[in-house]
């Protein structure tokens, strides 16, 4: 039997989480053993206190690493532990639990990463405003540009991967902007990817990382993320 | 170049000079590191050693006053320090992330154990 590891990454999601962790109990996929990796990314809320009093399978980082450190803690614990698929799934009630049994079909298909995406297909009213949107879609276009390959949701958080890329993003994930920069990587490496259309929710809880403000000089750090990633890597680094 | 200046800036080159040996002698910083902070030093007093060459140089370089080079040649220097410590820093922060990360997956594994 197959094992699958879904990584939900949490920082100051107490609100969310449990909801989500009973969601992801009732995940069954046929021929797959399904588990769940709850990292609490040095919450200051009481994330730590409700997974030790609700017997989640979680693990605690005692410094707040930021997304990209958080993530990758799951994928060298599914390394560690020879997982097969490793399933990235927001802490914050985004994500929709019922898509992951397409997202390990496409694995099963011979794709290395594959993305759950927001914006193809119908599944998901929520598409989210317009500003994200725009710059989505302008991150979309830089990577089709230095990649030649079409990916519509660049930023989406809800992916799966195959061992292969465990084993590579355990050792080599981006701490800033992982989506992106990653998807870029595993591109250039020559990895098959593809995306999915999946259903996301707004925001129940907490507030989004990013706003107005930051914006902007987000987008120029990414921008820049995605041109060095592309740029720097290669497929011999495989 | 005054007189007044060499011995000016050959003595505070050389109470630098002391402070870094001594904080090498105690042991409180890497002797790695250390280098980059002497060759600053040893620049200075070289320069200011000979000063009919330094003169020299600094007039082929197209600087119209001695002082101007020195002053700008410690500028770079401590530019390149400063970016020789944001890449320690980045490499730190690297092995900070990856020792966060094995003690959480350690803490779960020796639990899951028990």
């Amino acid at each position: 039997m197959k094992k699958v590891l879904i990584i939900v990454p949490a920082y100051n999601e107490a609100e969310s989480l449990l909801k989500i962790v009973i969601e992801l109990e009732k995940v069954k996929v046929k021929d797959y053993q399904i588990d769940y990796l709850v990292i609490n990314d040095g919450s200051t809320d009481n994330t730590y206190e409700l997974c030790e009093e609700n017997n989640i399978s979680y693990v605690n980082l005692i410094n707040n690493l930021g997304i990209g450190g958080a993530v990758q803690t799951g994928y060298k614990y599914a390394y560690y532990h020879n997982y097969d698929i490793a399933i990235q799934f927001d802490g914050d009630n985004q994500h929709d639990a019922a898509f992951i049994k397409d997202l390990i079909e496409q694995i099963n298909e011979g794709n290395a990463l594959v993305i759950g995406s927001r914006y193809i297909g119908n599944k998901s009213a929520f598409k989210s405003n317009f500003i994200r949107r725009f710059g989505s879609r302008f991150l979309s276009s830089l990577i089709n540009l230095l990649t030649k390959h079409k990916i519509y949701d660049v930023t989406s958080g809800f992916r799966a991967c195959n061992q292969d890329l465990i084993k590579y993003f355990a050792f080599n994930y981006p701490s800033d902007y992982p989506e992106p920069d990653s998807l870029v990587q595993v591109i250039k490496l020559g990895y098959k990817v593809n995306e999915i259309p999946v259903k996301m929710h707004k925001r129940q809880t907490g507030k989004s990382s990013l706003n107005l403000v930051k914006g902007a000089y987000y987008m120029i750090k990414v921008t820049f993320a995605i041109i060095i990633a592309s740029i720097a890597t290669r497929k011999e680094a495989k | 170049m005054s007189i007044n200046l060499i011995i000016f800036l050959i003595i505070i080159s050389f109470i630098f000079g002391l402070y870094i040996l001594g904080n090498i002698f105690q042991r409180k910083i890497a002797i790695s590191y250390s280098l980059m902070w002497f060759s600053y030093i040893i620049l200075m007093l070289f320069v200011l050693a000979l000063p009919y060459f330094t003169q020299k140089i600094s007039h082929f370089l197209g600087f119209e006053v001695t002082s101007n080079m020195i002053f700008f040649f410690g500028f770079m220097l401590l530019l390149f320090i400063a970016f020789l410590l944001t890449r320690i820093i980045s490499k730190q922060k690297m092995q900070i992330t990856s020792l966060t990360q094995e003690v959480a997956i350690l803490k779960k594994d020796l639990k899951d154990h028990e």
